[in-house]
């Protein structure tokens, strides 16, 4: 009868070094080389990262202050980069000049390709603090200092109708618009693995309590809330204020879905046998729970905050699109195509609409990331 | 079989008196309760130091509902468990606070039936095997090195295998990990929940081998759960079979294979494959499903599937009591039916 222990040994010891990789991985190391297998969702992953990086170093990558605005430089077109100068390396943006259109009265640019403005990298421009404490007046792409003349200027996508760099506030819009949807999947997180876990470990009386409040708020209807809650809004509270309000309204109403998953978790875990198992042994509450409920589903809330993100992000901007949201000068995505709105601007301004993009590539991208994450999370997947 | 140690001189370890178990069946919108499963109905039995006590009896008669009450992973409504301390002093497991629980559970560990979710796939086998120490604060972190070092040459596991997780091992593996983690801090009683039936059948009797040396070496009791007639056969010493949350019949494995004295354990033992082709005529075949312990039927709920039935059975329930033989039934008719065991000299020709 002591055989067999030994012929397993035996078995054990002919395994290879592939293997032996695979049983000392964690669970966290085996989620990882599942979601590396998930193609789209690394490039996704990499595009998102991509962006924050941009939201972090806005400053740094803008060419203008955002909010300076010259109306005789009004909705003038894009100025692509050029890296030749027929064979010879020299990067440049060609000038662009405009005059007011008698009969239609509108400004028409022309853009004049012998008149080439130099551009550098880590040019000077005006003043920042580079991560909010270094001051500097480094940009990465800017005007040579050599070369300028006082008329000279870089709109890389064309200017808004007063004139204010497209390319900067672009750049500024990403930043609120990504910091307001990551710090209401924060709150909701909060809220949502609070309200969850007491919900899911407890059960009786307070689990009802919450799942009657989360179905409270899940049946009222979001749009007309906002509308009301906007109105009511005080009309001279600051850009923050009105920021935090925001992302505290949207936050309010998206940790439906994390508390329903955390408490489907912890539901489902109460009765795992590993939990049972643990309880028997003498472990105590906290134990159980911070050991070993949590951790096994942690992969579970960063896949359900990732998906979270996309609906927070694409809440702001509707509402700062309808105007219930971040109001200008505040600039977010919202406020940046609700200057798109009209037919005009397809018609003759169409680079009104290059905010459009980021949006689609981030919603979509976070997506993948989500949808790649939970994948790997789950492992019932494969 | 174990050497049985002398069963009934010793004080019994742990004494279950009349226990009941019952969930409410809960329906509609308001969750309101519509009825009552009665899981555990009034099971009583005690086992010695150092004997092995077997539960068997089908799907859904209470056995796991019967054991997790015992450990408090669920509270029993009504009976007593009476658990022998370390001090010689009686407690009644059933009445205590869980708080007064705690320190008692290093005394009585748990042996689960599926070895893949009975261990965290996010620890390593050393902090599976080392949780029991951990939580109850014994020794230092290289004392649980060593004490896990041990334990895994003890249940034949190689010890470099500690930093591993438990994806890395096969499923007679991993249940060896559960018995080295209920053994980790010298438990005087392990309940052992169908640890082999989630097994392939060459790995069942490695493990039930290794369950019992292990008894062997280190005097261990065990209470067992099955509903393989087999697997109880090879490691008991005393058997309670069980039938809708009610004990049937309780005996040695001898006695209730050779002589068994209720209908219901006649039935479980003919319907084990045998080799005896002389002996299938003899077969009580069980008619009818097993009963719903959520509306069980009147008198002795064997009463619609017995073949021995009287009127008497329909209306009163036949309390466990020991018969003109001293064995322990519950069957109003158990000392007048001549019933047929597995291998019963004569039983062909009846
Ligand atoms: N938590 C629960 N809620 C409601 N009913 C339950 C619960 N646990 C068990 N039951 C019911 O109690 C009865 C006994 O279940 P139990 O799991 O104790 O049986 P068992 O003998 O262990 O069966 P098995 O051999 O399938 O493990 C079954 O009818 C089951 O449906
Ligand atoms: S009491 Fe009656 S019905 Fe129950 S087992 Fe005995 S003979 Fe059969
Ligand atoms: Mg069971």
């Amino acid at each position: 009868m002591e055989s067999n222990p030994v012929e397993h040994e035996l078995a054990l010891e002919m395994e290879d070094t592939v293997e032996e990789r695979i049983s000392v991985a964690s669970q966290r190391q085996l989620i990882w080389w599942r979601f590396r297998k998930h193609r789209v969702a690394v490039v996704a992953t990499a595009i998102i990262v991509i962006f924050y990086t941009m939201v972090i170093f806005a400053d740094f990558l803008a060419t203008n202050v955002p909010a300076d605005s010259e109306a005789f430089r009004g909705l003038m077109p894009p100025q692509p980069v050029h890296i030749f100068d027929g064979w010879k390396p020299s990067p440049h943006v060609c000038a662009v000049s405009g005059a007011r259109n008698p009969i239609t009265f509108q400004k028409d640019y022309v853009t004049d390709c012998t008149e080439k403005i130099q551009v550098r990298l880590f040019a000077r421009g005006y003043e920042y603090k580079l991560l909010g404490v270094i001051p500097t007046d480094r940009h990465l792409l800017g005007m040579s200092d050599d070369t300028l003349r006082p008329e000279d200027h870089i709109y890389l996508l064309g200017t808004d109708k007063q004139g204010r760099d497209m390319y900067s506030r672009l750049l500024f819009g990403t930043r609120i618009s990504l910091t307001i949807g990551l710090f209401g999947v924060v709150l909701s997180l909060v809220l949502g693995i609070v309200l969850g876990a007491i919900s899911g470990f407890y059960g009786g009386l307070i689990d009802n309590l919450i799942q009657r409040l989360v179905e409270i708020t899940r049946s009222i209807p979001s749009i007309p809330l906002y509308m009301g809650i906007a109105a009511a809004f005080p009309h001279d509270w600051s850009i923050l204020k009105i920021y935090f309000a925001i992302t505290i309204i949207i936050s309010l109403f998206a940790w439906t879905d994390l508390a329903r998953v955390v408490r489907g978790r912890f539901l489902t875990m109460r009765d795992e046998d590993f939990v049972t198992a643990a309880m028997l042994s003498g472990a105590n509450q906290r134990r159980i729970i911070f050991r070993h409920m949590l951790p096994s589903f942690y992969s579970h809330i960063i896949a359900a905050a990732t998906l979270a993100l996309p609906l927070m992000i694409i809440a702001e901007t509707t509402l700062s699109f309808l105007g219930l949201g971040l109001r200008p000068p505040a600039i977010s995505w919202g406020t940046l195509l609700q200057d798109a709105q009209n037919v005009q601007t397809i018609a003759l301004t169409p680079w009104l609409m290059i905010p459009a993009l980021p949006v689609i590539l981030v919603i979509l991208a976070l997506n993948f990331m989500g949808d790649g994450l939970r994948d790997a999370a789950d492992p019932y997947s494969n | 079989m174990t050497d049985a140690p002398n069963v009934g001189t010793k004080k019994p370890l742990l004494e279950v008196n009349n226990l009941k178990k019952s969930f409410p069946i809960k329906k509609g919108f308001l969750q309101r309760t519509v009825g009552h499963v009665r899981a555990v109905d009034d099971v009583s039995f005690s086992i010695t130091e150092g004997e092995t006590l077997s539960l068997v009896g089908e799907s859904g008669c209470g056995k796991t509902t019967t054991v997790r009450a015992i450990m408090r992973a669920i509270n029993p409504d009504e009976g007593q468990v009476l658990f022998r301390t370390r001090d010689d002093e009686t407690v009644d497991l059933a009445e205590l606070s869980l708080s007064k629980i705690r320190p008692l559970r290093r005394d009585i560990q748990m042996i689960f039936q599926d070895p893949f979710s009975s261990l965290n796939p996010r620890m390593t086998i050393f902090q599976l095997i080392s949780e029991p120490l951990l939580v109850n604060r014994i020794g230092t972190h290289e004392e649980r090195q060593d004490r896990v070092v041990e334990l895994l040459r003890q249940v034949g596991l190689r010890p470099e295998y500690m930093q591993r997780f438990p994806h890395a091992f096969s499923g007679g593996q991993r249940q060896r990990i559960g018995i080295a983690r209920a053994l980790a801090i010298n438990p005087r009683l392990i309940v052992a929940d169908e640890p082999v039936s989630g097994l392939d059948v060459s790995v069942q009797a490695q493990v039930i081998n290794l369950m019992m040396d292990l008894q062997d070496e280190f005097g261990l009791t065990y209470l067992f759960v099955s509903h393989d007639l087999s697997v109880v056969n090879q490691i008991s010493d005393r058997v309670v079979v069980m039938y809708v949350g009610r004990v049937a019949e309780v005996g040695t494995p001898q006695e209730l294979f050779h002589n068994p004295k209720h209908p219901y354990t006649a039935a479980l033992i003919s319907s084990l494959p045998i080799s005896d082709p002389k002996q299938r005529a003899e077969r009580t075949v069980l008619e009818g499903e097993i009963a719903n312990p959520a509306n069980p039927p009147s008198g002795c709920y064997f009463h619609p599937r017995c073949p021995f039935a009287i009127d008497k059975c329909k209306v009163e329930t036949p309390p466990l009591k020991e018969d003109s033989s001293g064995r322990l039934v519950s069957c109003h008719r158990a000392d007048e039916l001549e019933l047929v065991g597995a291998t019963k000299p004569g039983a062909a020709t009846g």
